[in-house]
């Protein structure tokens, strides 16, 4: 009787792997790579991202898409936590297999898809057959996600930064505003916190944010268009000279590291101001402390120079088309329309308050409206008039290696040890850089 | 022709018969075997194979031979991450291992009531999301914004820049450590605590042994085996130090709480130089061979029984 049960259980053990092979149309394992949406009839694209609030304006964009297009194929949503997202795209680009067809591209992260074979479809050919570039804020639209004159990928926030203040508190001081030089700035900080004890403004000790930006904005960064680290150019070593002697005369504080700590301080007013783009100084400050509503108004960032750019632009996140896709083209077709569409870009404002980076999108006034967040500020017309003056930037598949030493060797020491100089600090992350590089890709 | 197949299924049938009692057990853990083959071994394998190539992203590799573990050795990064994590460890050992034993010793005194609830907080935060741990210690540990350093204003102790300051950086890691890890750690210890026999202590008693001297001649030595497992498995797992400097510190500042693990994410999935990242983390692994065989030579069970 018990070998009797044991032979029964062995048969309906191997009759349900048979019926389930039956029922996926013997595909159980032999087709385990692929994505089940994709053994349907319809052809069905993948679509990674890490956020559902990023994806929610693709989706009505493609709503839009499908209405005017009639497409043959339909999009699979597929959200992951960003870090395994990103990771998982790696994985799955060295396998070969089960990755997406489109992916939301953090800029941070792109560096490292471009080592060797790039995974991601070329984005060029078809930008110039549309003739978007020139309809485009390059800076934060493309830039990102270029790499030796190709463009693989596209976004659609334009991170155009300003200086965003506490005009209660500023006013309250008796701070001159607008703020026309980081000279000025440096003047009336020094008076604020004599006369406060509180920072008009912090600079981060431990990221690369704010140092990028001030280099970037007098046309230095990381890179040179031929991909060299230029970190220790005469810009990069201004920019870190000038936050040293802020936290030298103690007029300026290291921003928080974690985001809760810095918003907690910009709302009970023990910082003052922040500079930075869309993503922080709209959507974190509206996320973190709503109810800072109306203490707020934004101008441009202070010059380096007279006659310099007064912006810089700082993060976002881009789409991609893998080049493993077996529908290239129709992803390309599809991204290339939700970021040229004016209808579908609003969408992104109206759910995020994201402003884009196509142009002809401004000529709807609905950008341009005033916000009580800012003290019925016309944000989108300051926005729109500032970033012409972006400057333009590059990348590099070692961005991750540069970014990371110049922090670590370069801005750290720099901020934390002010003897140190900020000139040894830089050539110190620069020559570092160019070892790891050399190891790298020797 | 019917015969014939009939024939066929007979002998099929027959064969099964005779050997199924020998098949079957391999069969039903076969898919364990088939899975970690795949998703356990063969990674094993291929990363140390992986250890002896140089190239990064999806270049084809070259040869480097042992190029990747020499220059191991001149790379500081790697010492410096070495040396935060061995710290790290200290610190598990020599900190949070015997303040779990005096938890463990608390909670089984016979003074102790509750002693189910003790054993459930202390074991809470084991259950917590790495992530979330590090969204509450942000909070405690910032500098000028956090709990702790404002409870320490109050004795005019002047702020520490718990996750700025970087000699300061990785004790913040072991206090964290300390909150996350104190419960399980205190489980381990109950367990062996319970497993002695009390006759032991009734004996020393009518011997004249007092509560310092039981603990020492009896508790600790009969402890020796759990103390085995848990300085191993806290070398283990200071060396997989990952999530909390990940997310908190990034490593930083400048690599004062850069930890192995987080080294070879770095390496293997921010530079994407995966011979090197396969190298580090084969270097970990011999390292932490030869630890376990050292503690198990010093621990040598002999004695206990």
């Amino acid at each position: 009787m018990e070998s009797i049960s044991r032979r029964s259980l062995l048969k309906a053990a191997g009759g349900i792997v048979a019926a389930a092979g039956a029922m996926t149309g013997g595909s159980l394992f032999l087709d385990g790579c692929a994505p089940a949406v994709n053994t349907g009839a319809t052809k069905t694209l993948n679509f990674w991202a890490f956020t559902d609030t990023r994806i929610a304006w693709q989706k009505k964009a493609w709503e839009m898409y499908k209405k005017e297009k009639n497409p043959d194929f339909e999009i699979n949503w597929v959200i992951f936590p960003y870090q395994q997202m990103h990771d998982k795209i790696l994985i799955t680009a060295q396998a070969q297999s089960g990755g997406p067809d489109i992916a939301d591209i953090e800029i941070s992260q792109f560096a490292r898809f471009i080592k060797g074979d790039i995974i991601f479809a070329d984005l060029t050919p078809k930008i110039q057959q549309m003739g978007l570039l020139d309809k485009m804020y390059r800076p934060s639209a493309t830039d990102p996600w270029s790499w030796q004159g190709k463009i693989y990928g596209i976004g659609n926030e334009l991170n155009t930064c300003l200086l965003s203040y506490r005009w209660d508190l500023w006013q309250k001081a008796g701070v001159k505003v607008p703020i026309d030089s980081w000279d000025q700035l440096a003047e009336e900080a020094k008076r604020y916190h004599q006369d406060t004890g509180k920072y008009l403004i912090s600079f981060a000790a431990q990221d690369w944010g704010h140092w990028f930006l001030q280099t970037q904005q007098q046309k230095g960064g990381f890179f040179n268009e031929r991909g060299e680290p230029t970190m220790n150019s005469a810009q990069g070593i201004k920019t870190l000279a000038y936050q040293q002697q802020a936290m030298r005369d103690g007029w300026a504080t290291a921003r928080p590291i974690a985001d809760v700590a810095f918003y907690s301080a910009l709302g009970e007013g023990s910082i003052g101001s922040l500079i930075g783009a869309s993503w922080s100084f709209s959507g974190g400050v509206q996320e973190n402390i709503p109810d800072s509503k109306g203490k707020w108004h934004l101008q441009p960032l202070p010059y380096w120079e007279p006659g310099g750019s007064r912006t810089g632009t700082l993060g976002g996140t881009g789409v991609s088309v893998l080049k493993t896709s077996p529908n290239v083209e129709e992803a390309i077709d599809f991204v290339l329309y939700e970021h040229s569409t004016s209808q579908a870009l609003l969408q992104d404002f109206s759910i995020r308050q994201v402003w884009p980076t196509y142009r002809p999108a401004f000529d709807d006034p609905v950008l341009g409206q005033a916000l009580a967040f800012f003290d019925n500020q016309q944000v989108g017309a300051l926005i729109k008039e500032m970033s012409p003056e972006m400057n333009p930037w590059y990348n590099s598949p070692f961005w991750p290696e540069a970014t990371s030493t110049c922090v670590r060797l370069g801005i750290t020491p720099a901020l934390q040890q002010t003897n140190i100089s900020p000139q040894d600090a830089l050539t110190a992350a620069q020559e570092e850089t160019k070892r790891t590089i050399a190891f790298e890709s020797a | 022709m019917a015969v014939a197949a009939q024939g066929a299924i007979s002998r099929t049938s027959s064969w099964w018969w005779n050997h199924h009692r020998k098949i079957a057990p391999y069969l039903f853990i076969a898919p364990f075997f088939i899975l970690f083959a795949i998703f356990g071994l063969y990674p094993i394998v291929y990363s140390l194979w992986l250890s002896f190539f140089k190239g990064y992203g999806f270049d084809e590799k070259t040869f480097f031979g042992l190029g990747n573990y020499i220059h191991l050795f001149e790379d500081q990064r790697y010492l410096m991450a070495v040396g935060n994590t061995t710290k790290f460890a200290l610190g598990s050992i020599f900190i949070l291992s015997p303040l779990a034993l005096l938890v463990a010793l608390g909670i089984n005194s016979a003074f102790v009531r509750w002693k189910g609830l003790y054993k459930t907080g202390y074991f809470f935060p084991v259950i917590t999301s790495a992530v979330i741990i590090v969204v509450i210690f942000s909070r405690v540990l910032d500098k000028d914004y956090g709990l702790l350093n404002n409870f320490l204003a109050w004795f005019k102790i002047a702020p520490v820049g718990w996750l700025t300051d970087q000699n300061v950086v990785m004790l913040s890691f072991i206090l964290i450590a300390i909150w996350t890890y104190l419960g399980i750690n205190t489980l381990y210890w109950l367990a062996g605590l319970n497993s002695i026999n009390k006759e032991w202590y009734e004996a020393a008693a009518v011997d004249g042994a007092g509560r310092w001297q039981s603990f020492w001649n009896i508790t600790l030595p009969l402890l020796r085996p759990v103390m085995l497992f848990v300085v191993i498995q806290a070398i283990i797992g200071s060396y997989n130090l990952f999530a909390e400097p990940l997310l908190l510190t990034a490593g930083g500042p400048s690599d004062a709480s850069l930890t192995v693990s987080l080294y070879i994410y770095t390496q293997g999935f921010q530079f994407f130089n995966v011979g090197y990242a396969s190298a580090i983390a084969y270097s970990m692994t011999i390292f932490l061979l030869i630890l376990s065989l050292a503690n198990i030579k010093l621990f040598g069970l002999r004695g206990v029984e």
